[in-house]
């Protein structure tokens, strides 16, 4: 049977998405970047963003074509096909990438002297037991681990307002800083571009018209976090500080001291942090094994266990260090993030025609 | 030995003895399991004697950053 989530699980899951894994370390480029007119960037993303799920989605009249997306075991045209091979490439890059960074934080910042397969090999067991339970349980696990962390987010500039310095913020953008706030938004785009994941289960959708809404409602959810992480970021540390500090989040919530005991709350921020992490990485296994059986045409769960050690090993594999990872994040993922994204966009058009042709064909028939 | 590698290699002769003992695949599913299990075997053996695929890495850091580095400020 075909697992099915809620509107407000997508919406929870997209924002999981754009929100999880950039926030390790993508602030510091960003800030690098735009300066102190960086949080601006979540703001112009949103309607950029917004545009690309209408040419997505479409009209909201005629709805029925997105329950025949990329149905595991139909017949399937090369065009979707190239589309799933396309997927993959975007999925295994963007889980090589958010896993490592993930076992490199840990490995930094929690767990210094275990070595990184063992992170690896223990994180991967968690994260194989969610993908292999379905989608379902993947949406739970994230609806619980998300909406813990958009409560501790979104109280974070109450919780720094005796930090706060408005004069990092300044000087206020002008015309001068347009090519600033161009750069960081350059830096940023394959990341938020990550939203697009939500393509390959855009039939497991109940109920399927308001799935649009929700992509929606998920987006700005993520980059609202997203805005306020970069702002507290700059009010309270400033761009001085935080250019030069590979995990600058981390740095932020170590400035929370709210009374003299209660010093290390960035411990207790970074263990709610870590799980939503680990489901975003259990969704992009999800999302490989659902490419896999389309590709198979049957269910390749039985195979997902040796899969996800191979993902395990090739994070800790394709980059030599932590300065590799980030300078394959920072400046290489964004071209090729870039590219991947607008191809699967354009290809995702005529899968999406196919799709409506082959249902309106049907319903002739019927 | 490494102990990630033990720990690997363990889990992945366990999959094995369950998948078969319990019959959740068939006969022509098994060269599947086998490849799977073996890729993930010879990548446990790179990890061991420190042979990166950064080469990957490497090639698409020289292809694709020069772009960006165009764009960003340094």
């Amino acid at each position: 049977m075909k697992q099915k989530i809620s509107d407000f699980q997508l919406a929870l899951l997209v924002a999981n998405l754009i929100f999880a894994g950039p926030v390790i370390s993508l602030p510091q480029i960003i800030l690098q970047q735009g300066d102190q007119n960086a949080w601006i960037v979540p703001i112009i993303m949103y309607p950029i963003l917004i545009s690309l799920i209408f040419i997505v989605f479409g009209k909201n009249k005629n709805i029925d074509w997105l329950q025949n997306v990329l149905l595991i075991g139909s017949k399937s045209k090369w065009i979707e096909k190239v589309f799933i091979m396309l997927f993959l490439l975007f999925v295994i890059f963007t889980i090589v990438r958010d896993l490592r960074g993930m076992i490199d934080f840990v490995a930094t910042v929690l767990l210094p002297t275990t070595p990184n397969d063992i992170l690896m090999v223990l994180s991967m067991l968690v994260i194989v037991y969610i993908a292999i339970s379905g989608l379902e349980v993947v949406a739970r696990v994230t609806g619980i681990t998300f909406s813990i962390l958009f409560i501790i987010v979104a109280m974070l500039p109450f919780l720094l307002l005796n930090e706060w310095n408005f004069g990092n913020l300044q000087p206020l953008f002008g015309w001068g800083s347009i090519p600033a706030i161009l750069r960081a938004f350059y830096v940023t785009f394959s990341w938020m571009g990550e939203i697009f994941f939500f393509l390959i289960i855009i039939s497991n959708i109940n109920p399927a018209k308001k799935a649009r809404r929700a992509v929606i409602i998920g987006t700005g959810l993520g980059l609202f976090l997203f805005f306020v992480v970069l702002f507290s970021s700059l009010a309270v540390l400033g761009t001085r500080i935080l250019r030069e500090s590979t995990y600058p989040s981390l740095m932020l919530i170590q400035q929370i001291n709210i009374t003299d005991f209660l010093d290390r709350l960035d411990l207790v921020i970074t263990v709610v942090w870590l799980p939503t992490i680990f489901t975003k990485v259990a969704f992009l296994l999800y999302a490989i094994n659902h490419c896999f059986s389309y590709l198979y045409k049957g269910n390749t769960n039985k195979f997902l266990f040796p899969i996800a050690f191979i993902i395990g090993y090739l994070s800790i594999l394709m980059f030599k260090n932590t300065m590799d990872l980030l300078r394959f994040s920072f400046y290489t993922w964004n071209i090729i993030g870039l590219i991947l994204q607008l191809m699967l966009l354009f290809i995702f058009l005529f899968v999406k025609r196919n799709v409506k042709m082959r249902v309106e064909h049907n319903e002739a028939k019927t | 030995m490494k102990i990630g590698m033990i720990v690997v290699w363990l889990c992945l002769i366990f999959y094995v003895l369950f998948v078969f003992k319990k019959k959740i695949i068939s006969k022509k599913e098994r060269k599947w399991v086998f490849l799977w299990v073996g890729i993930a075997f010879a990548m446990s053996i790179l990890d061991l004697f420190h042979l990166s695929l950064s080469t990957v890495t490497t090639f698409l850091n020289v292809t694709f950053e020069g772009i960006s580095r165009m764009v960003v400020k340094l």
